[in-house]
């Protein structure tokens, strides 16, 4: 095992990570910025750095910065908590190289399925599902092939992004004319006129399957958390079990993401995630880190995998099988808390922290990094604190939430506690039938929140 | 606050490591900084340092220079603006030469050599020849 880990990012997952090596008897290493000489994970940890001035190019993204550290310091490996440099296979890499342990998945791991178009390859080859469509660049005919595929479809711009040259194309009769108009707009705006095309899935559900892969062969997977409750694609609200999925789906899923991991070569924990509608599941990317939501699964299946993933990292065995790892021992809930205004369109507003009352009581974890009196800095994500709720069932787990939520009270910055409250208190959403535009469809954000959450 | 009040904290001053004490309150401030302990008293803003500051700029080992180069500074020692006071090798064996950000008297050197260091950590004070 490790005797000191040095941890190369910020804010509540350094805590969680520092929290694992104190419990394990570890020594942890913090490195810092200038903006973060406050943070709580530097009073935690046994030493700390300060890599660099506040802008994470040049402090959270320097390696060379964040590897002098660990050799100034005498640490035997590295976590890189998730963002920052957790995907990138480069600093997996140079971590190697310089005789550290890097605590994520092999570099190669990571290339080959950290771009979502190599993912996708993977899947093929490991007979998992993806969302059906065309090849890359349509020349000849597709009449045939769409119809085949189903409508309605979506042209998408290969050199795309941003919604350029995405067109819905719901009957053939405006197959053409579309693909011409969207194959023109790609032009214009990327040079390159490549379009293809996708089912358009148009109620889908964000379905994503936590995976655990040791160095010697054995995967398992655990029960699936469900991120459908997005806002511009950002996740706000993490459940698992999901309340669309059922224990036949559940089991498909997770052989699918244990033969991508077997056919990847995966290593350490990371995530597949998918698209769920109809009863059906397309495969979108792989997350090659431990995630922001990892908690939801932590409760349900009792498991610790910060602790799972620094030894599987050392060279350890998972610890059990498959049967163990899809256990689903309670329901598990969680809330982002983000400093963000929610009556200015989510504007992060960061400050200082002027009271602060965290929740407890059964089935609270608060997973923090800030305190009374804190002032959150500017130049990082706006995430402050992460509520985990759990209880025996969804209904119990959601009157837990809104418990909760209600005792949480933080002044002088605006979160978006309020506006996790609206959701859980929704009715579509406690009957669980809701799809990835649940927000946008319900009109929730749209109006002023105020309240408690908000005052200054 | 003229000298003679001041002279207590001249005394004590001689028997510590410090070089400069900047006090203020109400308004009234005055700064004291070595080898000569002579008060500068101000009203309101505290009176500037007299030194500055040459902290680390990044992650590192800090020697006094390159391999085979003799050492540059030491306490007391007159320097040049640019004068290499010493290097900061990082951990791939790269170095970067930590520089005088102006002419005048190195009035204390923080480092030792083979000492770690991190962002921002003071190495010299320097006190620029006016």
């Amino acid at each position: 095992m490790f005797e000191k880990i040095l941890i190369a990012n910020r804010s509540e997952i350094a805590v969680r990570v520092i929290r694992a090596c104190r419990e394990m008897g570890i020594k942890s290493v913090a490195v810092y910025s200038d903006a973060d000489r406050e943070s709580r994970h530097i009073a935690m940890a046994d030493q700390a750095v300060c890599i660099g001035p506040a802008p994470s190019k040049l402090s959270y993204l320097d390696q060379e910065a964040i590897l002098t550290a660990a050799k100034n310091t005498g640490a035997d490996a590295i976590h890189p908590g998730y963002g920052f440099l957790s995907e990138n296979a480069d600093f997996a890499q140079a971590c190697a190289e310089r005789g550290f342990t890097f605590i994520g998945p092999p570099p190669e791991a990571s290339r080959k399925l950290g771009f979502k178009s190599a993912g996708k390859a993977v899947a093929l080859a490991a007979n998992v599902p993806v969302v059906p469509g065309t090849k890359d660049d349509i020349t000849t005919d597709v009449t045939d092939e769409v119809a085949k595929i189903g409508y309605p479809v979506l042209i998408k711009a290969s050199a795309g992004g941003g919604g350029k040259g995405m067109r819905i194309v719901r009957a053939p009769g405006e197959l053409q004319a579309q693909l011409t108009a969207a194959a023109n707009e790609a032009k214009a705006a990327f040079g390159d006129g490549s379009v293809f095309i996708e089912k358009l899935l148009e109620r889908p559900r964000h379905v994503e399957i936590q995976i655990a892969a040791d160095k010697h062969g054995n995967v398992v997977a655990f029960a699936e958390r469900d991120c459908t409750v997005q806002r511009r694609h950002q996740k706000l609200v993490e459940e698992s079990p999901s309340p669309a999925i059922t224990p036949e789906i559940r089991r498909e899923m997770q052989e699918a993401a244990i033969r991508l991991a077997k056919t990847s070569g995966y290593q350490n924990v990371g995530t597949v995630e998918f698209l769920f509608q109809d009863g059906k599941f397309y495969f979108i990317e792989v997350n090659a880190r431990l995630q922001v939501e990892h908690p939801v699964t932590e409760a349900v299946a009792g498991v610790d995998l910060m602790e799972l993933m620094i030894k599987i990292a050392a060279g350890d065995r998972l610890p059990f099988g498959q049967e163990r790892a899809a256990e689903i021992r309670c329901h598990a809930i969680e809330h982002r808390i983000n400093a963000e205004d929610p009556d200015n369109d989510f504007m992060p507003c960061p400050g200082k922290i002027a009271s602060l009352e965290l929740p407890g009581g059964p089935g609270v974890r608060v997973d923090t990094h800030v305190y009374e009196g804190y002032t959150i800095p500017s130049y990082y994500d706006s995430l402050i604190a992460k509520l985990i709720i759990t209880a025996a069932d969804r209904a119990s787990t959601l009157r837990r939430s809104l418990r909760a939520l209600g005792e949480l009270k933080v002044r002088g910055i605006k979160t978006t506690a309020g506006m996790h409250a609206l959701v859980v208190a929704h009715p579509v959403f406690q009957k669980g039938d809701f799809d990835t535009h649940f927000i946008e469809k319900t009109g929730l954000l749209d109006r002023k929140q105020g309240g408690d959450h908000a005052r200054p | 606050m003229n000298s003679e009040q001041l002279r207590p904290v001249v005394d004590w001053l001689k028997t510590t490591d410090l070089v400069e004490v900047a006090f203020r309150k109400d308004g009234k401030g005055f700064a004291l900084s070595t080898p000569d302990a002579a008060p500068r008293v101000s009203e309101g803003a505290l009176p500037p340092s007299r030194f500055l500051s040459v902290a680390s700029e990044g992650v590192g080992v800090f020697q006094w220079g390159e391999p085979g180069k003799a050492r540059q500074a030491e306490d007391g020692s007159s320097v040049a603006e640019g004068a290499v006071l010493g290097v900061l090798v990082c951990g791939a064996g790269a170095s970067k030469p930590v520089k005088a950000p102006a002419a005048g008297r190195v009035a204390k050197c923080f480092a030792e050599a083979g000492q770690a260091v991190e962002y921002g950590q003071p190495l010299f004070l320097l006190e620029p020849r006016p």
